[in-house]
């Protein structure tokens, strides 16, 4: 199948500075692929180089297998919805969403159509002539949205459309946005910061840090498997530990912690004596009669489970979740800890140390 | 350390009463974050116990004492606005000894406490950068460092975190969290986002149209709300609408109008309509017909520690349950499920006047 | 930590600096503090300004016989102010047209050079009104009683023609900055929403931008329209030179007609009664025109809806917008640029005659200590004013002073003049003729300063101030180490404003006081007193020129340096 967008080795300087190096992506037709990644990670850059705002300093942007270089923005027939929304102050919701039907020359009836199915889509028929100053945050990325598919795109590119809003908001609309743009089949670059908002409406994600794709996969396999310490970290929350090789078999790798409790994780290329981190998930870690002595330091009441944060012997933070009707430990209590041994992930030590490596900005 | 009372504050802004009557009590040292949708009054309270606007009616109480009319610069309560408001003049260690200096400490005072906060918010090494040259991280950490070195007793976090990336939002809560701790200051934090209200709060007061509607632990809040937007503003709720149909020791029964029978915790005086909300992360997916309500799988989607999955309940509409992430590879798209809870879990309401949408409006 | 602060407070409690401090930190001298300067902006700029007014109703009479049952005053008077308002509909227009595709360069586009024509579009704002009137005339017109200068153009004959094409001169850098102000507030987001919907530049332009405009094309029409229904100087210069002795704007009528009265104190019976009908006049349409333009420009609906996708995508493309900055630019130096620095080129080829410099400097220290004082002035009792206006701006009194600061910005400057005189008369102020002529210049300079000033404090989030109190500050010392440092810049332009406002001012120093010896009015009667002396006149001009351009870059310096650091 071809590619809907697909960068080959894009670079992006802006004078000394590099915004994106030598990216490499390509989205399927009806994909919905998220850029996540901290600030100045260069996933905005990377949707403006898309969109054609900006043209790349070396390499090429197709859209549906044509090198768009040279093509304005407003011939690439694409929906964009702004991080700061961008409706038109001046213009009714019902003129805001017609606008772009207005200029590209449909006609009167079928502006009012499609300005109304585009409406019906996002549940703002309703609301067709009031101000985008009368709507609330929520509403008025619906409108914009509406305004981004009313003339039938097939490319819609998403600038944090959420971060904007509260929380509680963001969630709701996160589903309603998958939810549509799922029933219209239409392929989506969607740019965020957030992880939880990538994990839950994406395909598949694309990490990146410092201009560069770090890691590209689908939400599970990226939180199940991560490839990069920094991964494990930013995707979703782990308890990272020290230690060394002490053995291995095929399957399997034995890490003495630094206190010497060993572990043993599903993993193989390591050699002995190799100096390493593991990764463990707060929910793969159970409390047991034997296992890595630690001692809670805290315990966060989290809604439906609790998380209980502990100090091991072997000098690692762990925390881990129980559930909320479980007895709460009480802080100084001595609690031994294992890992789920499929779940337990583990990386060469990055040369730099563990900080540089999870560092988010 | 002062205990904190506001009392029957009302502020209108020309023909919009943005503080309705609100009362809140803040213990001596106590964490306290006010909870709420935009628009509900959260920074207006905030700016109200600062002294930056007065009161139309009602008074600010610190230890005792009525600080309604005092200056902003009287009051011991320091501010740290949503956009840090870091002096772009001066530097890091200017911007952070802003407040001794003001207050006219000796040089040697001021050199002092500068070093301890710039240890405090790891931020040594920076101490001679200028604002615009700070990530969103260092920036907030130097607002806190200054707000922590002015001396003032009460700190006032008006949406401390909301300007940062979402992965460091979570990183920092702890570490702002401890700080305050370790400093004994009374804080309170204004919030839109329940779950960082739910980890870092020592109690939760839910806001809502200028008016508090339930202060409590994050854990009453969370399983013993008080009306159905609490409900679901803290960790969604299904919800359903019916009539009491009869109680069973600890529980109680509601039917709706399909004839569907609902369990839930028996909750007195409850007559007429009855809305039962029943926490997403507390609906259970079992095997077709093993449940209390049947349906089909619509969508799964993998949010990590856990899913998403959303449940096409025909008349009852869509519900969501939230389940562990282990349970991936069990459902698909299209199956035939029952859900069902744990009936002490849910909790029910009298309907609200205007309606459940209406109630549930998060904007 | 907590024992330590109160030993710090109580401590310098002691000290008197701080006793000051918290002295003037209550909310009562606030109060009493603002009531003064509030009592100052109204009795000694807003009233002043439209005192003249009152002449109406005490005076009716002296209006009734001395002019309207004269019909050549009624004539003259009608001829001149129709004049005015002619010229400034076309100037501005003019401005309009040619000033809207420079600012969309000046704001959206990169290119070299960029940072000259910046300083190069701002230079007439610096030039004094009676130099650029006489270096305009003499570049443009046929000078009576000279031999034609080298390289001027000597075409027009009309005088109207001649005012117009210096007025545009002035008030064109007026229109640029009001347009280019606005828009740089609008952010590029929703251009670009439009045309990733799809919309070319041009559309997305025109029918997204330019509706959101709206405020900047009132003010700029506003300002342009102000200024030239107000210039006096410059037009006696251009006038006087083309010999043009029977044509008059409003202003230059005031002007002539005080003039009269000085060189033959018993005309004042008949002429005081005109004199104040002409201000009345110029005041009240001044103010109507204030209101309307506002009503009408906010209100009327523009047909924006209309899109012509295929015409106006052509438009957007290759030769098209090229042509239209070309031709912007063009216009600019051929229209601006050229005329306004004609003088020096008449200074260094033309005839030379004789300098009398002692009466040249003895005009420009006068100049200077009215301009210096008029400064002070204006920065002390206008900051407070810009404060309490930009952070009450919500409130009935703050939006009260808000219009009322706009008021001797729309007045013809001669008419306040003559108003203000007509104020202080028979006081002992009138005994003091540099002191009339300071609290004219006050009257229209303090504007400007409030207005820049309130400008840029509403620039500044009130967050700065708040945390600042929050940490403890009061509020003398939140004014003095967060918010001053934050709009320095501002202050120290609204000031540069002033002071060469004042330096370049001819109408309302005529109309206050015919015999102040400012250097305008030295060029002015220079020039009335015949051609012999246009050498020593555009001599003089020219070292005005260099004097208010000096001022001007020392603004472009100080901004740019401050603009760096924060």
């Amino acid at each position: 199948m071809m590619p809907s967008v697909e960068l080959r080795d894009v670079t992006m300087r802006f004078g000394n500075v590099v915004a994106v190096h030598d990216l490499n992506l390509r989205v399927d037709d009806g994909e919905y692929i998220t850029i996540l990644g901290p600030s100045g990670c260069g996933k905005t850059t990377s949707i403006k180089l898309i969109s054609g705002l900006w043209a790349p300093t070396e390499g090429l942007v197709l859209i549906d297998g044509k090198d768009v270089d040279g093509v304005p923005i407003e011939e690439r027939d694409i929906g964009y919805v702004f991080q700061n929304i961008a409706l038109f102050p001046h213009m009714t919701v019902g003129e805001n969403v017609a606008y772009g039907l207005r200029v590209r020359n449909f006609s009167g009836d079928d502006i009012q159509e499609r300005r109304d199915e585009a409406l019906r889509l996002v549940n703002m028929l309703q609301r067709k002539g009031m101000r985008p100053s009368e709507l609330a945050g929520g509403d008025k990325q619906k409108v914009a949205l509406a305004r981004a598919l009313a003339s039938g795109s097939k490319l819609l590119l998403l600038d944090e459309p959420l971060s904007a809003l509260d929380s509680r908001v963001r969630v709701d609309l996160r589903y309603e946005i998958r939810r549509i743009v799922k029933r219209l089949g239409l392929t989506v670059v969607h740019v965020t910061h957030d992880q939880e908002e990538a994990m839950s409406v994406s395909d598949r994600i694309v990490l990146m840090r410092d201009g560069t794709v770090v890691e590209v996969d689908t939400p599970e396999e990226m939180y199940r498997n991560p490839k990069r310490i920094f991964t494990a970290n930013f995707i979703g929350e782990t308890n990272l530990m020290e230690g060394r090789v002490v053995d291995t078999d095929t399957k399997t790798v034995t890490v003495a912690l630094r206190n010497g409790t060993k572990v043993r994780a599903m993993a193989k290329g390591f050699n002995i004596g190799g100096a390493v981190v593991i990764s463990v998930r707060p929910e793969y870690v159970y409390t047991a009669s034997m296992g890595l002595a630690a001692t809670v330091v805290g315990v966060t009441f989290m809604g439906t489970y609790q998380r209980v944060q502990t100090l091991t012997d072997s000098d690692d933070e762990v925390a881990f979740d129980i559930s909320a009707s479980s007895i709460v430990p009480s802080v100084g209590e001595r609690l031994r800890l294992v890992f789920n041994k499929k779940r337990t992930v583990v990386y060469r030590m990055p040369s730099r140390g563990i900080e540089e490596a999870i560092r988010l900005e | 350390m002062p205990s904190l009372r506001l009392d029957g504050l009302c502020r209108s802004f020309g023909a919009t009463q943005a503080i309705n009557g609100l009362d809140l009590e803040v213990g001596d040292g106590e964490y306290m974050c006010l909870l709420g949708p935009t628009g509900a009054g959260k920074t207006t309270t905030l700016r109200l116990v600062a002294g930056l606007i007065l009161p139309d009616r009602g008074s600010v109480i610190v230890d005792g004492v009525d600080v309604t009319k005092r200056q902003p610069e009287e009051r011991r309560a320091t501010m740290m606005s949503q956009t840090y408001a870091l002096f772009p003049h001066m530097t890091v260690a200017s911007n952070i000894v802003f407040g001794p200096f003001i207050q006219g400490w000796s040089e040697k005072d001021r050199v002092n406490i500068l070093h301890s906060l710039l240890d405090m918010v790891h931020l040594t090494n920076r101490k001679e950068a200028y604002p615009a040259e700070l990530s969103g991280g260092m920036a907030q950490r130097t607002a806190l460092a200054r707000a922590l070195g002015s001396g003032a007793d009460t700190l006032l976090l008006d949406e401390p975190l909301r300007a940062l990336d979402a992965r460091l939002r979570i990183a920092l809560r702890m570490e702002l969290r401890s700080l305050a701790r370790s400093l004994g200051k009374t804080v309170i934090h204004v919030t839109h986002d329940q779950e960082e209200a739910m980890v870092m709060a020592d109690r939760i007061a839910v806001i809502r149209d200028g008016r508090i509607i339930q202060v409590g632990t994050p854990k009453e809040i969370f399983e013993e709300p008080a009306t159905p937007f609490v409900a679901n503003f803290l960790g969604q709720s299904n919800f359903f609408i019916g009539k009491m149909d009869g109680v069973e020791g600890e529980l109680q029964t509601v039917i709706d109008d399909a004839g569907h029978r609902i369990l839930c915790r028996r909750s007195d005086d409850m007559d007429g309509d009855v809305v039962v909300a029943v926490k997403v992360g507390n609906t259970n997916i079992t095997v077709s017909g093993t449940g209390f309500l049947d349906g089909k799988v619509e969508r799964i989607l993998y949010e990590g520690p856990n899913l998403h999955v959303d449940i096409g309940m025909g008349d009852l509409g869509r519900m969501s349950a939230k389940l562990p992430n282990r349970k991936m590879g069990e459902l698909s798209i299209g199956d035939e499920v029952s859900i069902s809870w744990d009936p002490a879990k849910a909790t029910s309401f009298r309907l609200p006047e205007g309606g459940l949408e209406k109630e549930l409006r998060v904007e | 930590m907590h024992s330590r602060i109160m030993q710090a407070v109580g401590g310098s409690l002691i000290g008197g600096k701080r006793s000051i401090v918290e002295a003037i930190s209550s909310r009562s001298f606030r109060k009493a503090w603002i009531g003064i300067i509030i009592i100052f902006f109204l009795a000694f700029v807003i009233l002043p300004t439209v005192f003249v007014l009152t002449y109406a109703i005490t005076d009716w009479s002296a209006i009734q016989d001395e002019v309207l049952s004269d019909p050549e005053v009624v004539n003259t008077i009608k001829n001149a102010i129709t004049n005015s308002f002619i010229i400034a509909t076309i100037v501005t227009v003019i401005d309009l047209i040619v000033g809207l595709p420079i600012a969309w360069m000046m704001v959206r586009k990169e290119f070299r050079g960029k940072r000259y024509l910046d300083t190069l579009m701002d230079m007439p704002l610096a030039f004094p009104t009676a130099a650029l009137g006489f270096s305009i005339a003499i570049f443009w017109a046929m000078p009576v009683g000279i031999a034609q200068p080298p390289g001027s153009l000597g075409i027009i004959t009309s005088p109207m023609l001649l005012v117009i094409l210096l007025h545009v001169v002035f008030s064109y850098p007026y229109m640029v900055r009001s347009l280019s102000a606005i828009l740089e507030q609008i952010d590029l987001n929703y251009e670009m929403a439009g045309r990733t919907l799809g919309a070319s530049q041009l559309t997305a332009a025109r029918t997204i931008t330019l509706p959101l405009f709206r405020a900047g094309l009132v003010t700029g029409f506003i300002l342009c329209f102000a200024r030239s229904l107000s210039e006096t100087g410059g037009t006696m210069m251009a006038l006087a030179i083309m010999g043009a002795q029977d044509f008059f704007t409003g202003p230059t009528l005031i002007g002539t007609w005080k003039n009269a009265i000085r060189d033959d104190p018993s005309l004042a019976e008949t002429l005081v009664p005109a004199l104040s009908f002409v201000s009345i006049l110029l005041i009240i349409l001044a103010l109507i025109l204030l209101v309307l333009v506002k009503y009408v420009l906010m209100r009327v609906k523009l047909p924006f809806r209309s899109v012509w996708p295929r015409f106006e995508k052509s438009l957007s493309r290759g030769m098209v917008p090229r042509m239209k900055d070309g031709s912007a630019i063009i216009f600019f130096v051929i229209f601006v640029l050229i005329p306004s620095f004609f003088v020096f080129s008449y200074v260094f080829t033309g005839e030379t005659g004789t300098v009398d410099w002692g009466g040249f400097t003895g005009a420009l220290g006068y100049s200077f200590i009215v301009a210096i004082v008029v400064t002070v002035i204006d920065l002390a009792l206008g900051i407070p004013l810009a404060l309490y206006v930009a952070r009450n701006g919500n409130g009935k009194v703050g939006q009260a002073l808000d219009v009322l600061v706009n008021v001797p910005l729309i007045v013809p400057t001669a008419a306040l003049g003559f108003s203000l005189g007509l104020f202080w008369a028979n006081s002992p102020v009138e005994e003091y003729g540099m002191l009339l002529v300071i609290l004219a210049h006050v009257a229209f300079t303090y504007p400007l300063v409030v207005r820049n000033v309130a400008g840029a404090v509403e620039e500044v989030d009130s967050a700065f101030e708040e945390t600042a109190r929050t940490l403890g500050a009061r509020p003398i010392q939140t004014f003095r180490r967060v918010l001053f440092p934050m709009i320095k810049t501002a202050v120290l332009a609204g000031s540069i404003m002033a002071f060469t406002r004042s330096l370049g001012e001819t109408g309302a120093t005529i109309a206050v006081n015919p015999n102040a010896n400012t250097v305008p009015i030295y060029i002015v009667n220079l020039i009335k007193a015949g051609s012999d002396h246009y050498y020593e006149a555009a001599l003089a001009c020219v070292a005005l020129i260099i004097i208010s351009y000096m001022a001007m870059l020392a603004i472009r310096y100080i901004t740019r340096r401050n603009g760096e650091v924060v």
